[in-house]
């Protein structure tokens, strides 16, 4: 298994190496060039001493030749046939002699050798000083490259612990929320980098898990305290049955219709919760244009038939002359909620005089289209309106009244968010009016735009 | 006698299914894990199989695809979660049916006579009990030589009704196919709508008898 090794310590030693490889590339080049260019320097001097020489007559070479005394002078030999014939006074009496012209090492010379006339000249142009030369600079580019990477290691470790500065704090939070259990958000590092935002990311999950784990805390406590009653009601009514031969025949049939009607209610319960549930998760993408009208007459033909066995009540619903553009929906979702608010209006309608009104109504300037149910009856309180919309909350009227789970409208409205939609209240002392708005089909593929520009 | 297979990990539920099923005359066989259940659908051919959603080992989704493979057997799945989208992923699977716990025995018992039914005769675009013909693309309901206006509810109900003509349909079946999921009213509406063809259709001439099934639900059976 490998090591280890943090991402600090990864970039430090990328960069330190990228550096080091750039320097010693960097020093070779310029060392290459200086080398080529001293090269090239003795070639040409040592051409232009074979010119003068062969400029010379005969008898005068061999003065210029003695000329050449100095150790640090070209040395020159002239030969004829094979032997030398005259020498510089700086020559070893030995010809060391190069097949063809070029360099010889040890000592380091540019040796030329050429024919003019009869004779043959070799030239050995004395290298020691350039070779001198290149290997001091070779020792002063070695430090510089050995600087600058020990520079590059010290800039480097500054620079990731700057740049990584951010993950650190981030990875410090992550650590305190696991060892606490609590979310808490994380600090925004400074400047607006890629690394604020995805700080400021992290914080807007951290937010929505919170949130959401409250809900199931909360959602958690609702349904078992819910959950219980139903219970209690079945244990209670299983030991009347269980006692059968000290009960009459009827109570022991209330106990089994109690039982049955105790099981649909806690089916209903959590078929409502699930629903609750499943509405949160749905992708705004799976839903499809959707005619209003269409919802309302199934919806109303259900429940004339429903309550074909309540005369008093007066149901009607109407949608206006002209035509309403399509709603973004999933129908399902949308039936369920509209029977939701429908149920709800035939709760609380009058109960001697009942009238529930459903229109199909159009904001054309919030790009919303809507259904309105409103029924008479006593309404809510001012006070209790803002709560009507939660889980299981029945009011001071309803808590008398009605019989359903309770998630009515909570339901309508985690169905009509999961749309796009919202839901309305209004409600004044003898009438109260719920609106289920729907995003038209232009709005919703606007807002879907803005969510997912492409 | 009919044989079905039940592939369910919960104990007590399997106990109470293979005694209701042995008592309505299914010959039952009990498996309690997806790899076993599977294999017994290859060694052997069932009239029905019953299979739970939530097993030990395999995912019950797998276990559909995995038995599909081997046989045709009519497949209901039985399940505690409710989410239309575990609905659509059992159907897509293979499965026939789609049964939510709890459930009645009366509600399974229908179901598994109405998944192993013999189909009634479709000559091309018309479905046809007696002497009713209904076209589900035309939308038209004619019985002998007289047509019948039904609305679009009254219509699929008795589509429905059709389809599955010679076996009880409970209510539940009822609202899940003809209102579909967010129906929030009471099952009763089935009863109305009953009521409405009862009166529209002339079911002495058409030769069929709707017949309600008291605490489970209706049937249409051909006179004679």
């Amino acid at each position: 298994m490998r090591a280890r090794a943090s991402l600090k310590v990864q970039l430090v030693r990328q960069i330190v190496v990228v550096i080091t490889i750039l320097l010693t590339s960097f020093s070779t080049l310029t060392l290459a060039a200086i080398a080529a260019h001293l090269y090239h320097d003795a070639r040409r001097d040592t051409h232009t001493i074979l010119n003068n020489l062969s400029s010379q007559h005969q008898e005068a070479v061999g003065e210029v030749i003695q000329a050449y005394n100095r150790p640090t002078d070209p040395r020159i030999w002239m030969l004829r046939h094979g032997h030398v014939i005259a020498r510089s006074p700086n020559t070893q009496p030995m010809l060391r002699k190069n097949p063809y012209s070029g360099l010889l090492w040890r000592p380091a010379v540019y040796q030329l050798d050429a024919q003019v006339r009869r004779n043959q000249f070799v030239i050995d142009w004395p290298l020691g000083s350039d070779w001198a030369l290149l290997q001091e600079l070779s020792s002063v580019v070695l430090v510089v490259t050995l600087l600058g990477a020990a520079a590059s290691l010290v800039v480097a470790r500054w620079a990731t612990r700057r740049t990584l500065g951010p993950v650190k704090a981030m990875t410090d939070g992550v650590q305190h929320m696991l060892n606490t259990g609590r979310m808490r958000p994380m600090p925004l590092p400074d400047g607006r980098d890629e690394f604020h935002d995805l700080a400021g990311l992290l914080n807007r999950l951290l937010s929505d898990l919170e949130e959401r784990r409250q809900h199931d805390q909360a959602l958690l406590a609702d349904a078992t305290h819910h959950l219980r009653t139903p219970l209690a009601v079945i244990r209670g009514n299983l030991d009347i049955v269980l006692r059968g031969d000290r009960t009459t025949g009827s109570l022991h049939d209330e106990s089994v219709t109690a039982l049955y009607r105790t099981l649909d209610d806690m089916a209903r319960l959590i078929e409502d919760l699930l629903a609750m549930e499943h509405a949160a998760h749905l992708p705004h993408t799976l839903l499809i244009p959707m005619s209003l009208d269409g919802l309302v007459s199934e919806v109303v033909d259900d429940v004339r038939a429903l309550t074909s066995d309540r005369p008093t009540l007066v149901l009607d619903a109407s949608s206006p002359r002209h035509g309403l553009p399509s709603v973004a929906a999933y129908p399902a979702f949308a039936r369920r909620a509209l029977w939701a608010v429908m149920e709800n209006a035939l709760q609380y309608c009058a109960p001697d005089a009942g009238q529930v009104a459903v229109r199909v109504i159009e904001d054309p300037h919030s790009g919303f289209a809507g259904i309105t149910v409103g029924n008479n009856g006593s309404g809510i309180a001012p006070e209790e309106l803002p709560n009507v919309l939660s889980r299981f909350y029945r009011g001071e009227t309803g808590r008398s009244l009605a019989a359903g789970s309770g998630l009515g409208l909570s339901l309508a409205q985690s169905l009509m968010r999961a749309q796009g939609g919202t839901i309305g209240i209004v409600s004044n002392a003898s009438w109260t009016q719920v609106t289920l708005w729907f995003r038209s089909v232009g709005s919703h593929y606007e807002a879907l735009h803005e969510k997912f520009p492409q | 006698m009919p044989s079905t297979l039940v592939i369910e990990d919960d104990v007590r539920i399997a106990r109470l299914l293979l005694l209701e099923l042995g008592r309505a005359g299914w010959e039952t066989e009990w498996r309690s894990t997806g790899r076993e259940g599977s294999q017994a659908c290859a060694s052997r051919a069932f009239d029905i199989v019953l299979l739970d959603l939530m097993l030990p080992d395999i995912d019950g989704i797998a276990v559909c695809h995995m038995i599909r493979q081997t046989t045709d057997s009519p497949l209901l799945m039985l399940t505690a979660r409710d989410a239309i989208t575990d609905r659509v992923k059992g159907l897509d699977a293979g499965a026939d049916d789609y049964l939510v716990k709890p459930f009645a025995v009366t509600e399974l018992l229908a179901r598994m006579r109405a998944l192993t039914r013999r189909r009634p005769v479709s000559p091309g675009d018309w479905l046809i009990v007696g002497r009713l013909r209904v076209s589900e693309t035309r939308h038209e309901v004619w019985v002998q030589d007289s047509p019948v206006e039904l609305t679009g509810r009254e219509f699929s109900l008795l589509y429905y009704l059709m389809q599955n003509a010679g076996v009880v349909v409970t209510r539940d079946m009822i609202l899940e196919r003809v209102w579909g999921w967010g129906y929030g009213g009471s099952a009763a509406v089935v009863d109305v709508y009953v009521g409405y063809l009862r009166h529209k259709i002339d079911w002495h001439q058409a030769e069929v008898y709707l017949t309600t099934v008291r605490g489970v639900g209706y049937t249409l059976r051909i006179r004679g």
